[in-house]
């Protein structure tokens, strides 16, 4: 009887540990779809010139109370970088190839290390620059950190990556509870007027701008919906608990990002991505398996193709 | 409880990443409790205040050779940070007396050691001169040489329909060849 229950126990203890590891397959898969969504937010930064080549002239800097600022700024890895175009564009080069480098070589931890160093140099930068502690970076730095564990312990590190996004908005929640926005009734359209003055002076015959002033003349509306929004937050508590509402994360992520993104003027694409597939069940990415797999085959034995 | 089952299955299978994530749970949680962000270990507490109703609501606004250069569509929040966030700092440091003042915390902790404290806070301390900085910064991202540059604070209220009335206006920096 005693043989059975413990059978019974490890049997148990084994299927746990095997949920926590049903990523493994997908782990070159997952990585390269995240380094593809890297290079694209740096394309779009391109786009928009918000790489260092393109602000190289900037001079005056806020290290706020960031340590981590404090030190970079003492190495003067930054002066380095943006004492002249030249040097501003061969470090935007760097940035680029070892990012393509990780797509290529996702296995080699030599490869991860310099995507995490770069990348995290070009986080600072960006911040120190526009003198504003922009959490934008913060999903894309922390998979990287992410991958300077060992390769084969990758579903563990992208399992506490979904912990952690959690987290995030869990937190975000715990904080206005605490610090009284929850309980607020009139932050919300307080935080839209705010947010949104420069717009509606700016394109005062733009569509949304007629819903912001209707939002604002009546600010039930506004208030009901910032509710609604932290609510959403708040449910990410859940997934501490259980992987059955990943879905409703889904979700509460698209909802509070297009929320803000229209009535706060904050866009936070490089996270959002990330977000998801950090809720994604290893169905989908089974999925997406099968569809690389069919156009750049493989063998099967090996898993996924790219 | 979930959680609980991820630390046990972590715990077993490796003792590295396990230690791994307990020094960041530490690392979040210090940041949390001091209310001080070390990269990269962040507190999600922005808009955790309440927003209280004001008399009028600010916001800058760059006009260059006669053209308004930062009005961006949400999508463009990359760009606008570069030309925004640094005139709301430049704004916030209008508020202080001097550079110190400005960072009280650096200063309290580097005042001591004058070297280290210039090595980090800036050489270019100089605020005064901030606009200087900030015209060579728009004409090269621009590529184009300014031959006027007016840079506002502009101050609006919204009216009992929600329609936005301006209250008034105050030019931060005017250049003109």
């Amino acid at each position: 009887m005693e043989k059975v229950l413990r059978k019974e126990k490890e049997h148990f203890t084994n299927t746990q540990s095997n949920s926590w590891n049903q990523f493994e397959k997908y782990s070159n898969l997952i990585v390269r779809v995240c380094t593809l969504w890297i290079l694209f937010t740096l394309i779009l930064r391109w786009i928009q010139s918000a790489l260092p080549l393109n602000y190289y002239s900037l001079k005056l800097i806020s290290v706020k109370n960031d340590y981590a600022y404090w030190l970079f700024r003492y190495t003067q890895i930054d002066r380095l970088i943006l004492q002249n175009s030249t040097s501003a564009t061969l470090f935007t080069l760097s940035l680029f190839v070892s990012i393509i480098l990780l797509f290529l070589f996702p296995r080699l931890w030599l490869i991860r290390f310099n995507a995490f160093v770069h990348y995290c140099i070009f986080a600072i930068l960006n911040n120190l620059y526009i003198t504003h502690h922009m959490h934008y970076f913060m999903l894309i730095i922390l998979f990287l950190l992410a991958l300077l564990f060992p390769f084969r312990l990758f579903s563990y590190t992208w399992n506490a990556m979904r912990f952690y996004v959690c987290w995030l908005y869990a937190s975000a929640f715990l904080w206005k509870v605490r610090f009284g926005a929850f309980l607020d009734w009139n932050t919300g359209v307080e935080t839209v007027k705010n947010n949104m003055a420069k717009w509606v002076y700016q394109n005062p015959e733009h569509f949304l701008t007629d819903i912001i002033h209707f939002g604002i003349a009546h600010p039930f509306i506004f208030n009901f919906g910032h509710k609604l929004v932290l609510i959403a937050e708040g449910i990410f508590l859940i997934g501490f608990f259980t992987k059955k509402y990943d879905k409703l994360l889904i979700f509460s992520a698209l909802l509070i990002f297009i929320s803000t993104a229209l009535f706060s003027d904050v866009f936070f694409i490089e996270q959002l991505f990330i977000i998801i597939l950090l809720f994604l069940s290893p169905h989908y990415w089974e999925k997406l398996n099968n569809i690389t797999n069919s156009i750049i085959p493989c063998n099967k034995s090996k898993g996924s193709s790219i | 409880m979930l959680l609980i089952s991820f630390f046990k299955t972590i715990f077993k299978k490796s003792k590295i990443l396990f230690l791994g994530i307990i020094i960041y749970i530490l690392g979040i949680t210090y940041t949390g409790i001091a209310i001080n962000q070390i990269s990269p270990f962040y507190v999600w507490g922005m808009y955790a205040t309440p927003t209280k109703s004001k008399d009028e609501y600010s916001f800058t606004q760059i006009t260059y050779n006669n053209e308004i250069i930062d009005n961006f569509p949400v999508y463009m929040d990359f760009k606008k940070g570069f030309y925004n966030y640094p005139l709301y700092t430049y704004l916030s440091y209008e508020k202080f007396s001097n550079h110190e003042s400005f960072n009280k915390n650096a200063h309290n902790k580097l005042g001591k050691y004058p070297n280290l404290y210039e090595r980090i806070i800036s050489n270019e301390k100089d605020w005064e001169r901030y606009f200087i900085y900030y015209k060579d910064f728009l004409e090269v991202r621009l590529k184009n040489k300014a031959n006027s540059i007016l840079i506002e604070e502009i101050k609006i209220n919204y009216q009992e329909n929600g329609k936005s009335i301006k209250k008034g206006k105050r030019t931060l920096y005017e250049y003109s060849k």
